[in-house]
């Protein structure tokens, strides 16, 4: 710890002599970011990554609340080559898949902190409300050094809300129900507060959402939807003084989900089984701002907390819980980033960051009354790094170029350096503007320690058992992005053509054995090829009709087999249409497409394709009050009804078929 | 531009030339015949010794569900001549603990009726609180033994079940063993009749279909079909690593050896369709000198490549030998009752004594395979050795 203590008063005295020695204006570290929907385009700001030198895609808050979007994975749907996978280990949770990447290799940011994957599940992106982001950012490829070295399929940034200038509460409720099957009602309920005290902004945010279980067959044991309660908080505060902001913001995430499956509890009794997962997330940051020379120069020290209860097995005519898995994750982490600083024609980031990570992990089983074993199954295991990055930007006439490196060093892996090259080419034909871009990124990850360490028992819910493996390498890769972006009048449409090596891949692999089938453990595959392209087209065909085309063919292909990877849909796309009827009133229909993955490595067995339909309609009443109404998959798609299975089956189609959704949204100054 | 744009083309050419697609595979049979799985038996067993129940294991682990799922394989057992078809049909109560055992057993040409009983043994460290102090302890850490005849079970410590004849088969947990060989004094023996082929997947068993048929008819199916329990290869017993165990073909009488002639084989002759009923008739001893002269006459119904079934009896007095020599090795062709060279491929026996330390130490090996020992009514029974 004490490195980090040094470091830190290190950094605060560095900025605090740079006060006397520079004496530029402080502007835009706090202004508020207008919403956008683009797909490209500039802004500043700190917590940001639209100021990166490659492809940034963006969802912005506008668009969030016209689509009505409730958590962090339904803002990821709009974007090419960018899909959410439902993970079976969780009902319910979303995992993000990025150019075939998975979770793992996607790193998944808020406010520019990465958040931990470490936790049993990995980041579920429904945990994070809608009620704080103020937009999401999107990289695409190993294509930056910034990033650390998560970030070999792409970047997810959650920008939260600024701290507002005015005294302000926003209030959402909302809640839903479903045509078909049985149960599947949620509610929702958002609070924002603003306040302006002296010099500094306060925000605090709240949302606490509810989900019933839901059964497309009341007749079986099974429930096809688990019931949750997902709750996010976050408080921030933020000042001015002098040049410097200081900064500190606490966030807390919770998920409790609750689902009902069947199972054989001897081989002649067959029953219901409830698995209870609750996780929760505490991180809490401290910092500050300034800025330094040409420069902003951000210190930022970062704690974590996750810990994870899992009640697996439970038997619901037994008063105990059978096997409850324990799981704590701590990390610390402190960043240093001295940004866009100049240099003759040259805009430079630099940044050092140094980490430690530490797991507990114990299993508590109580299979006749009374007999409670408890197993230790990670003891305090820690995992330290260091991360350095240099970052130019440069301009040779109408190229923009963009060399860049980083260096890691794992405390287990030892040194690696990264070298990353974007290469952009701007030009005007007419009234048509022009954008070519060529990237070669190189990327390296350790294992991380769930990938290590980690057991998992979820038998009961979907068959899995994962199990960690110690003897895993690091992951390399080398991805080739080619692009071209073409605006004109009121349409832009792009291309992106990709190609991603990675070597030593970690994926949770099916091991063969005695077991019924389902015992996963983490393998290096020792290559993979990720290619395929993405296109986007969005233009104003109509005045108030705005039309947006999204779709993506990415395969993912293990080498060794020729066998592609599971769960990675080939095809997926979307189509939106927005028409603004009156000033007041807008109509959204989105059309998702889904193409049919594999479930398993061996290509034996697929999950078919789906398409949803959403109907959006959204009312202002007056300044202060709004509300809006949505049809769920009109089309009423679904999986096939769950059966009491000792297999059940994988299938990634909605378990809910048509459902409505209404709410009402209040703002009080 | 125009290098970009080009590059582009390419390489969106190549990706639509090489478009992947995902494609259902062959569904296996939904419901695969129970017959399809009924494979030719062949009663002759070599000299080999193994453990019957694990190389012919009971149960199939469900590791994701913690289950022991019965595979309802339909056994044999040959207890004092009689034959039992026997299947163990459940390992849990109702309260699903484990180590509560069901058997089905069909005696032959009679009903079949059910043995429930308790062998849960110590159990393991999630069920069992002293689990540890059990398993080292003989007084706890004990079978549960199961007469099959009278459908009765008893907790025995494993010193007194060496010496009792009152049971067949006994269970601690997933452990199983037979009254014969150094577990008892019986002859208990026990065969692999059937195990259902549509259990198995590619990489391991088929739990779902196991399910179906532990919460359906228990593997009725499978018992109900027609087997020759007598064609069926019955395992050795345990410490009896030969089909002709010296102690179930002679016996120490004094300072002799004298024949136990009761017992008889069906011997799998080296050269094909050739078979041999084989008993040893008599042992005859004398005392030479200082050393022991013996001979062995043999009896033998033969089938040779040429006949349809066994001809009449006939002995063979093979060649006499003394202690005095300290290894005697003779290999037998019976069918043309000759003894050949242990090369011969003719070979079918192997006689070896070894004389050390004022010790007699007789074996006989074979060099195919063995049914027996039986009685003689049963031997009789026997037509033809294919």
């Amino acid at each position: 710890m004490s490195i980090y203590l040094n470091l830190t008063l290190f950094s605060l005295l560095l900025q605090c002599f740079s006060g006397t020695l520079f004496a530029q204006e402080i502007k835009g570290s706090l202004q508020d970011s207008s919403s956008v929907l683009v797909i490209g385009e500039q802004e500043s700001n700190s917590d940001g990554l639209i100021d990166a030198p490659v492809k940034v895609e963006v969802v912005g808050d506008e668009q969030i609340k016209k689509q009505q979007y409730q958590d962090l994975s339904e803002t990821l749907t709009e974007i090419p080559g960018v899909s959410t996978t439902s993970t079976s280990r969780r009902a319910g949770s979303k995992s993000a898949l990025i150019q075939g990447f998975g979770e793992s290799s996607v790193l998944v940011m808020i406010d520019g902190t990465p958040v931990s994957q470490n936790n049993s599940f990995g980041f579920d992106l429904t945990q994070v409300s809608t009620s704080d982001i103020e937009k999401v950012e999107v990289i695409k490829g190993g294509a930056s050094s910034l990033y650390g070295s998560q970030a070999m399929g792409g970047v997810i940034n959650v920008v939260t809300k600024k701290v507002g200038r005015k005294n302000k509460i926003e209030m959402e409720g909302s809640g839903g129900w479903v045509s078909g099957g049985e149960g599947g009602g949620n509610r929702n309920l958002k609070v924002t507060i603003d306040r302006k005290i002296s010099r500094a902004g306060l925000k605090a945010s709240i949302s606490h959402r509810d989900q019933d279980s839901f059964d497309l067959d009341p007749s079986s044991i099974t429930k096809d939807g688990a019931a949750s309660t997902r709750q996010h908080g976050s408080l921030k505060v933020e000042g001015k003084y002098g040049r410097r902001t200081y900064f500190a913001k606490g966030m807390f995430l919770r998920g409790k989900v609750e689902s009902e499956t069947s199972r054989p509890y001897s081989s002649s009794a067959f029953g219901a089984s409830l698995n209870t997962t609750d996780t929760t997330s505490q991180n809490f940051k401290i910092g500050t701002e300034e800025k330094l020379g040409t420069g902003l120069l951000r210190s930022e020290l970062n704690f974590e907390i996750n810990k994870d209860k899992l009640s697996l097995n439970d038997n619901p005519l037994t008063p105990f819980t059978e096997t409850l898995k324990e799981t704590r994750f701590e990390g610390r982490r402190l960043d240093l980033k001295y940004k866009n600083f100049k240099i003759g024609d040259h805009e430079v980031t630099t940044g050092l960051l140094i980490r430690e990570n530490i797991v507990d992990q114990q299993t508590t089983t109580e299979a006749v009354p009374g007999n409670i074993v408890k197993t230790i199954d990670i003891e305090n295991k820690s995992i330290s790094s260091y991360e350095s990055f240099v970052q130019d930007t440069f301009w040779l006439g109408n190229f923009e170029v963009s060399p860049g490196i980083r260096y890691q060093y794992d405390k287990d892996f030892g040194s690696h350096i990264s070298p990353k090259v974007n290469l952009s080419h701007f030009a005007d034909i007419g009234e048509v503007g022009l954008k070519s871009w060529v990237t070669v990124g190189t990327g390296y990850r350790a294992p991380s320690i769930k990938e290590r360490f980690f057991t998992l028992d979820h038998s009961s819910v979907a068959n899995y058992i994962v199990v960690g493996n110690k003897n895993l390498s690091p992951e390399q890769s080398v991805s080739l992005q080619l692009g071209e972006e073409v605006q004109f009048s009121k349409t832009s449409l792009y291309g992106n053509l990709f190609l991603n090596k990675i070597s030593n891949l970690i994926e949770s692999i099916e091991r063969p054995g005695e077991g019924s089938g389902r015992i996963f453990s983490y393998e290096n595959l020792e290559e993979v090829i990720s290619r395929g392209v993405e296109f986007g087209i969005k233009s104003e065909v109509l005045p108030k009709l705005n039309l947006k085309l999204n779709g993506s063919y990415t395969e993912a292909i293990n080498r060794n087999s020729n066998l592609l990877l599971a769960n990675r849909p080939l095809y997926s796309g979307m189509f939106s249409a927005a028409y603004q009827v009156i000033d007041s009133l807008s109509l959204i229909s989105s059309t998702n497409y889904t193409g049919s993955s594999y479930i398993d490595q061996d290509n034996k067995d697929i999950s078919p394709s789906f398409l949803t339909t959403n109907l959006k309609l959204n009312y202002q009443i007056n300044k202060q009050l709004k509300s809006f109404f949505r049809i769920n998959n009109l089309l009423d798609t679904t999986r096939d009804a769950g059966q009491d299975l000792v297999n059940p089956k994988i299938d990634n189609r909605p378990a809910e078929g048509r459902s409505f959704f209404m709410g009402f949204n209040m703002t009080v100054l | 531009m125009k290098t970009s744009l080009n590059l582009i083309l390419l390489f969106s050419l190549t990706l639509i030339l090489s478009c992947r697609e995902v494609v259902q595979s062959p569904k296996l049979d939904s419901n695969p015949s129970v017959d399809a799985y009924l494979l030719p038996l062949s009663p002759y067993m070599g000299d080999q010794n193994f453990d019957f129940f694990i190389e012919n294991s009971w149960y199939a682990y469900d590791e994701a569900n913690h289950i022991i799922w019965p595979n309802f394989r339909v056994y044999s057992l040959r207890i004092k001549s009689k034959y039992y078809k026997l299947q163990i049909v459940d390992y849990y109560d109702d309260r699903s603990l484990p180590g509560f055992f069901t058997l089905r057993v069909k005696p032959e040409g009679e009903a079949s009726y059910y043995i429930d009983f308790e062998a849960a043994g110590c159990g393991n460290v999630y069920t069992n609180p002293r689990y540890k102090e059990c398993i080292k302890n003989p007084d706890t850490n004990v079978y549960t033994y199961v007469d099959i005849e009278k459908a009765s079970s008893s907790k025995l410590s494993d010193k007194d079940a060496s010496r009792s004849n009152e049971w067949d088969i006994a269970f601690n947990g997933t452990d199983v063993k037979l009254n014969s060989g150094s577990n008892g004094p019986g002859d208990v023996r026990a065969a692999n009749l059937y195990l259902y082929g549509g259990f198995f997947i590619s990489e391991g068993f088929d739990f779902q279909r196991i399910a179906e048929e532990a919460f359906g008819q228990r593997g009725q199916r499978f018992i109900s079909l027609d087997f020759d329990v007598r064609r069926a290869a019955y395992g050795l017993p345990k410490g009896q690593p030969r089909a002709i165990f010296e102690s179930d073909w002679f016996r120490k009488k004094g300072e002799f050896f004298e024949a136990n002639s009761q017992n008889w084989w069906i011997i799998e002759g080296a050269e094909s369709n050739t078979y041999s009923k084989f008993n040893v008739k008599a042992i005859d001893e004398e005392v030479v000198g200082e050393f022991i002269q013996t001979k062995i006459t043999l009896s033998l119904y033969n089938q040779s490549k040429d006949d349809s079934d066994f001809q009449e009896i006939t002995d063979w007095e093979l060649p006499s030998f003394s202690s005095q020599t300290r290894l005697f090795k003779t290999c037998l062709d019976l069918n043309l009752k000759e003894v050949v060279k242990c090369s011969d491929p003719r070979a079918d026996l192997i006689l070896t004594v070894l004389n050390r330390n004022s010790k007699r130490r007789w074996r006989i090996n074979v060099i195919k395979g063995a049914v027996g020992p039986i009685s003689k009514d049963e031997m009789l029974n026997w037509i033809r050795g294919n």
